[in-house]
């Protein structure tokens, strides 16, 4: 035997004595060819994940052995992604276990040039004493005589890549502490979102779910670079093509998205609203709209006061502005019928006439994400002939009728030919038989108008009768794991979690007012005060009683806009001293990168968790303005502090993705080194609080030590359970027992329930966000997997796919229907209506909360049960949306002598000029239009994605797009450098030359736009410039988001000057321009 | 068939019985890429997946400037590429040739454009007719483990060889790198590694397909329907995937 083998072993005898006479195959295999097995045969174990990095959610397998992670691959269980992954999310396995990420914690001493290493222990204790130093330091009891009972001196920014059980952590713990400043991505990203949705339709999220649009006939994409910013959530986009659906795109460059596209359009940048509005005129004038659907589950025959006055009298802006409190008296927009009359609409009233910046806030748009807005006692008066001159659908008419195809050809750039044939695609493609899809993303928040430009889209798919249908909706495309989430369970200032609006500081100020100044009379948002108490409950148990109020007291009071721009304007005036920077890079990703840096540069502390050395944690020894010589390292007092932050794949939680859905990932290995989860260092850094003040008898400490904070802890690292985490934020009742759902919640005080939209994803005990029932055993929505806010549903508003009589209004769109025989709403999903009203139910009279919506309200969190396309409350400009030019922008508004949104929120300050626009003297210094945007191979700021090097090889270097003629205009060379400038800073990008880019004819001349990728900043393995360092803080007044996917440039030929020329570049351009601190800043 | 033309199959022309004639017995269906260019992306998850599974070091960070594709080739260090080419061509019903349909664009493009003076354009930029629809194609290319492999059919050692998938894999055990097969490839595919020596190409996951798994690309594909399905089957539905691995007949 041992002599056959062993020449069994010589490729030369089985060549011989074998089949292989050419050996070239079997007779050439070598020993290790023949035992080659995969690495995964050998794994220990496979666990279940979810993708870390944009809002579609791909389940991972994580394949283990010996405590390593050895390979990430995808779910093909999942309904969602089917088993793929995009090149990010491919690339799991190197951001999580690659040589980039620190395990360390590290410590700069005031004034230090280097970092110092520092152990993890004695880290967390200096951080607990800096809280509490600054705490009490910056202590406000009240403010102007009202009680707030908070500290402005502690911020804190990130949240949307981390964990809901996190997110919820955060927000408790610092709440409890009396801290306001807590904000996340879901600012700058989807903040416009949840105000456009929630006003519109009652909810803030995404309308609908990924794989539903494969059921679309038309998908128009716009404000979205789809394929690339969320790669595996377009395959469905691809089905529906597969299936004969016209797929559009619109958007200012031509991207892999458009490549794909049946039909490109491009726009110019700022200008999405004038495109929408021409095609509502279209539907309007046309007489396209779904006539039965628009009559029944739409405003449209609302009657609208008579103090309304619209923009086509005043022109340009609605009734009721004040152009130097730069406010609108939202009650000119009211329905007839319905106005706020009550004794908590008095209350309304005298809040909004408070101060500017907290009437900026009351319609607190965000605050529907989960509950439209309140409208006062009785229903709208209503004329269901929609003759009515001030019936909505008239005002609406009026409002469009001069966003004529000229009009349109003349402020986008979008050619009549290619307009009318948009319009012919949407309309073709709605009513009875067919749907169609918007899908958009931060190329329609990110604007001083960005609440309206998402309206515009919800009023154009009410009237086509797209929303709640199969293939229909409006597709709000979130590009972090869980911003989503992080807007549920908000690390926001304005709101509490399930989009409970955060107090503001009144003189009456107890809990019935706070419930009364926002809950509805009708629908399920009657029942907040059942929400918000059994919120109090969960934070402080045992010690919040009917007596005390449930300690709603122990809220710290807003008194205006609290955003994270107006936290760094805090910073730079020396009220904010403390910053937790966890899992977002402000000094690459927010707007005006220079501000943020100069703001941190006046803290007394900074935390920074993340995986590696991002821009937030290294400014004060090589940012940019070390080298331009502004700063050095020996003249900036800032403690900072660098915590190496766990993976998904070492901690336990759940991420909420872009469909609503809560999707579990389970820790597959701890953490290395000094690396923790945000879990661990919310709950250690509280436990260390809460003992530190121990013996404390001050009253303003009673929120943090009565506050319910004994998680159980597990393993070595004591990691708290974020199972029992989100066992709290799905809710108990007295007994200790899981609630199935928010209509168990009660108002007496016997249930607790951290996020009552997130109810019953812990029902019976069981953590629905872990079920992994394979999609090819259910239908297209996968509802056995994982688990969908609200109520395991998956289309919102689906009543809407059934008529009036709760028929299918096709069976080519029957999604659910009313089952006679059984008197029950049946169907594919679960239905979003009270399951046993049927459909011709009246409500009697008198009657509130579900019990008063009609068979016919299909939009059951509205206050009159109806989607809106005129919005009479919610939001602070304008109760339609209209076209106003950027905030920077070479042309005039064609529409009206208004040129901007006259209430957008604007900071003047020198660090955030804003230049002339349109016709003003010195506009034409900044000609071009620019828009940025992310790449495939990418991540926003690039913290999880220029540290990877199988990601930086394929996109290394930053870099602008023009056109041909651009670069011929200005001398550009394809792969040379261009220099880009702004009122805020010049920066330089390798140019790349191409016909993507093209030219268009605005208003009778040739408009150039340039491209910018966002992703670049000072460290990483791939470096440049940040484009966000030409970006201004100039805000949508409603969620106080950026305006930064359209502004105005100069680019030219070469490289940026290095040193103090930098700055005498920037300030050559103001001079030249005319440009002071108050330029653009007027109403 | 007679003997001289069992002869002629191994050494060109169509060979069905590929994985046969080199030797293995009680073999499955023989394996292949299917790319479908049409739906293809460009997002490169083939090419950070390949690299991920099969362990390739990072070859350099270059701007090349041709449109979006920076890892240019393939080669040692580059299995799978993602090429993307920008095209402005006169598509219609006839052919590029015959582009009668080519509506004209209503763009302006091309020369003629003026500057914008003083905030004021000019009246400027005649638009130009029958320019064509730009189109940006999206490739992604990988080795073809060809039927009749030249670098198989050079290689002196046998490190070359042909699995019982009827793929052409190199057997890094054996492999001297001598280098002969980087010039018989007639598509670029393999080159040496240069702090290495020996060279590489892509395995079709040659480890993988062992336990059933396929190849890491195919599974990352974002725009694929259900690879599972399309994996085994005998052959290319219209649609059925940018990147997937099936068996080839």
């Amino acid at each position: 035997m041992g002599v056959r083998r062993r020449l069994d072993a010589w490729p030369v005898f089985r060549q011989l004595s074998g089949p292989d006479r050419l050996g070239r195959g079997a007779a050439a295999e070598s020993r290790a060819s023949a035992e080659l097995q995969p690495r995964v045969a050998g794994a220990d174990k496979v666990v279940k994940s979810v993708c870390p990095y944009c809002g579609v959610g791909c389940a991972q397998n994580v394949f283990v052995k010996d405590g390593k992670v050895i390979q990430i691959e995808g779910d093909p269980d999942s309904p969602v992604s089917r088993g793929r992954l995009c090149p990010k999310g491919s690339a799991t396995l190197q951001l999580t276990t690659g040589p980039s990420r620190e395990h360390q914690v590290l410590y700069r001493r005031p004034f230090a040039k280097d970092w110092e290493r520092l152990d993890l222990e004695t880290a967390m204790d200096m951080v607990a004493e800096r809280v509490l130093k600054t705490r009490a330091e910056t202590w406000e009891d009240s403010v102007d005589g009202k009680r707030v009972r908070r500290t402005m001196g502690i911020a804190s920014l990130g949240g949307a890549t981390l964990d809901n059980e996190e997110n919820y952590l955060i927000k408790k713990l610092l709440t409890s502490l009396g801290v306001i400043q807590i904000e996340n991505q879901a600012r700058v990203c989807h903040s416009s979102t949840v105000a456009a949705l929630g006003t519109s339709f009652g909810r803030g999220g995404s309308t609908t779910c990924l794989q539903d649009l494969q059921n679309s006939d038309c998908i128009v994409i716009q404000g979205s670079n789809f394929a690339e910013a969320h790669p595996v959530g377009f395959q469905w986009v691809m089905e529906a093509k597969k299936k004969g659906a016209r797929v559009i795109h619109v958007d200012p460059h031509f991207s892999r998205t458009s490549a794909l596209a049946d039909t490109y359009v491009p726009i110019r940048a700022g200008t999405d609203i004038a495109l929408l509005g021409g095609i509502i005129h279209h539907v309007l004038e046309e007489e396209k709209y779904f006539a039965e659907y628009v009559l029944n589950y739409t405003n449209a025959a609302a009657i609208v006061t008579d103090k309304f006055h619209d923009t086509e009298e005043l022109d340009g802006v609605f009734s009721g502005l004040d152009r130097e409190q730069r406010t609108y008296d939202t009650t000119t927009w009211e329905y007839q019928g319905a106005e706020v009359q009550s004794a908590s609409g008095e209350r309304d009233k005298a809040a909004r006439h408070m101060d500017t910046t907290e009437s900026h806030d009351k319609g607190h748009g965000e605050s529907h994400g989960s509950g439209g807005a309140a409208i006062g006692k009785g229903q709208p008066d209503t004329d269901p002939s929609l003759k009515d001159p001030r019936c909505v659908f008239q005002i609406l008419k009026r409002h469009y009728a001069r966003y004529t195809p000229e009009m349109v050809e003349e402020i986008c750039g979008i050619p009549q030919s290619v307009f009318r044939d948009l319009c012919q695609a949407v309309v073709a493609n709605s009513g009875r038989n067919r749907t169609t899809a918007f899908a958009y993303a931060v190329g329609w928040t990110q604007h001083t108008v960005g609440v309206q430009y998402i309206r515009a889209a919800s009023v154009l798919q009410l009237l086509l009768g797209n929303i709640g249908r199969p293939g229909g909706g409006i597709m709000a495309l979130r590009g972090h794991a869980s911003i989503q989430g992080s807007s549920d369970i908000p690390t926001l200032f304005n709101l509490l979690p399930g989009y409970l609006p955060m107090p503001y500081a009144h003189s009456e100020e107890g809990l019935d007012a706070y419930i009364a100044l926002d809950s509805t009379e009708k629908g399920f948002w009657a029942e907040m005060r059942s929400y918000m108490v059994s919120l109090l409950k969960a934070y402080w148990g045992a010690a919040a009683t009917p007596e005390n109020e449930f300690c709603f007291d122990y809220l710290p009071r807003l008194t205006g806009s609290h955003g994270t721009y107006d936290t760094v304007q805090e910073q730079l005036k020396g009220v904010c001293k403390g910053y937790f920077l966890i899992g977002e890079n402000p000094a690459v990703g927010s707007a005006n990168t220079r501000m943020q840096r100069l703001g941190m540069a006046n803290l007394d502390w900074l935390v920074v968790r993340d995986f590696s050395l991002i821009e937030s944690a290294t400014w004060w020894k090589d940012g940019p303005e070390i080298e331009s010589g502004e700063l050095t390292s020996e003249e900036i007092r800032t403690e900072v502090f660098f915590f190496p932050a766990a993976a998904h794949t070492e901690k336990s939680g759940s991420f909420t993705n872009t469909n609503r859905m809560l999707q579990w990932h389970h820790q597959a290995v701890e953490p290395e080194g000094d690396a923790r989860s945000e879990l661990w260092f919310m709950y250690h850094l509280g436990r260390r609080l809460r003992e530190l003040l121990a013996e404390s008898g001050d009253e303003r400490d009673r929120p943090l030590l009565e506050l319910t904070w004994d998680y159980p802890t597990e393993g070595e690292q004591q990691e708290p359970s974020a199972e029992a985490v989100l066992a709290e934020v799905n809710g108990f009742d007295s007994e200790g027992k899981p609630l199935s759902a928010y209509t168990e919640l009660k108002s007496d005080g016997s249930t607790a329930c951290g996020c009552w939209i997130y109810c019953g994803v812990y029902a019976e005990g069981m953590n629905h966000a872990a079920r992994r029932r394979p999609a090819q055993e259910q239908n297209w929505l996968g509802p056995d997997w994982c688990w969908s806010w609200p109520a395991n549903r998956r289309v919102l508003y689906n009543r809407a796919s059934a008529d009036p009589a709760g028929a299918p209004w096709s069976d080519r769109k029957s999604l659910v229907w009313w089952d006679s025989e059984d008197g029950a709403w049946k169907g594919h999903d679960v239905p979003d209506f009270p399951p046993n009203k049927e459909p011709g139910f009246v409500p009697p009279e008198g009657a509130r909360g579900a019990e008063a919506l009609a068979g016919n309200d299909p939009f059951i969190m509205q206050a009159d049960g109806k989607g809106w396309l005129f919005v009479p409350t919610g939001l602070v400009d304008g109760p339609m949306p209209t076209h106003y030019e950027p905030e920077e922008s070479p042309f005039d508004n064609r529409l009206y002598e208004q040129q901007r949104n006259p209430v957008r929120q604007v900071n003047p300050s020198r660090h955030n000029r804003y230049q002339p626009s349109g016709n003003d003297k010195g506009a034409e210094l900044f000609p071009y239009v620019t828009t940025t945007y992310r790449l495939t191979e990418h991540f926003t700021a690039g913290g999880m994605s220029r540290w990877t090097p199988y990601l930086n090889e394929l996109q290394p270097e930053f870099f602008c797009e023009v056109s041909p003629e651009l670069a011929r205009e200005r001398g550009l060379e394809h792969l040379g450098w261009a220099t880009i400038v702004t009122a805020r800073s010049a920066i330089e990008a390798r140019v790349m030359v191409t016909e993507r880019i093209k030219p268009l004819r605005v208003q009778g001349r040739t408009l150039h736009q340039v491209g910018l990728p966002f992703h670049w900043g000072g460290n990483g393995l791939s470096r440049g410039d940040s484009a966000n360092e030409l970006t201004s803080m100039a805000l949508d007044p409603n969620v106080h988001i950026q305006e930064d996917k359209a502004f105005a440039v100069d680019i030219r030929a070469g490289r940026r000057p290095r040193g103090p020329a930098l700055r005498e570049l920037v300030e050559s351009y103001a001079r030249r321009a005319g440009i002071t601190d108050d330029t653009g800043t007027e109403p | 068939m007679s003997l001289g033309g069992r002869l002629a199959e191994l050494l060109s022309g169509p060979e069905p019985m590929v994985i046969d004639d080199a030797g293995h017995r009680d073999h499955g269906p023989r394996m292949g890429f299917f790319t479908d260019t049409s739906i293809c992306i460009g997002c490169k998850a083939c090419e950070v997946a390949c690299k991920e599974w099969n362990g390739i070091p990072q070859d350099g960070q270059l701007l090349t400037g041709m449109s979006y594709d920076n890892s240019e080739e393939l080669g040692a260090d580059t299995w799978r590429h993602v090429a993307f080419i920008e095209q402005r061509r006169k598509v219609g019903l006839l052919g590029p040739e015959l582009s009668v349909t080519s509506a004209p664009s209503p763009y302006p493009r091309g020369e003629g454009v003026q500057r914008v003076v003083d905030g004021q354009g000019s009246a400027d930029a005649p638009v130009q007719a029958a320019e064509g629809e730009l189109r940006w194609l999206m490739s992604s290319d990988v080795c073809k483990h060809c039927t009749h492999a030249a670098c198989l059919d050079v290689c002196p050692t046998g490190a070359l060889y042909r699995t019982e998938f009827g793929t052409v894999v190199v057997q890094e055990d054996v492999c001297n790198g001598c280098g002969y097969c980087v010039p018989a490839c007639p598509y670029g595919v393999i080159d040496q590694r240069k702090d290495d020596g020996r060279v590489f190409k892509c395995t079709l996951c040659y480890d993988r397909l062992g336990v059933g798994m396929e190849p890491a690309c195919a599974k990352a594909c974002p725009p694929t329907r259900s690879s599972s399905a399309t994996w085994m089957s005998c052959g290319p539905g219209p649609m059925s995937g940018s990147v997937s691995c099936m068996a080839r007949v």
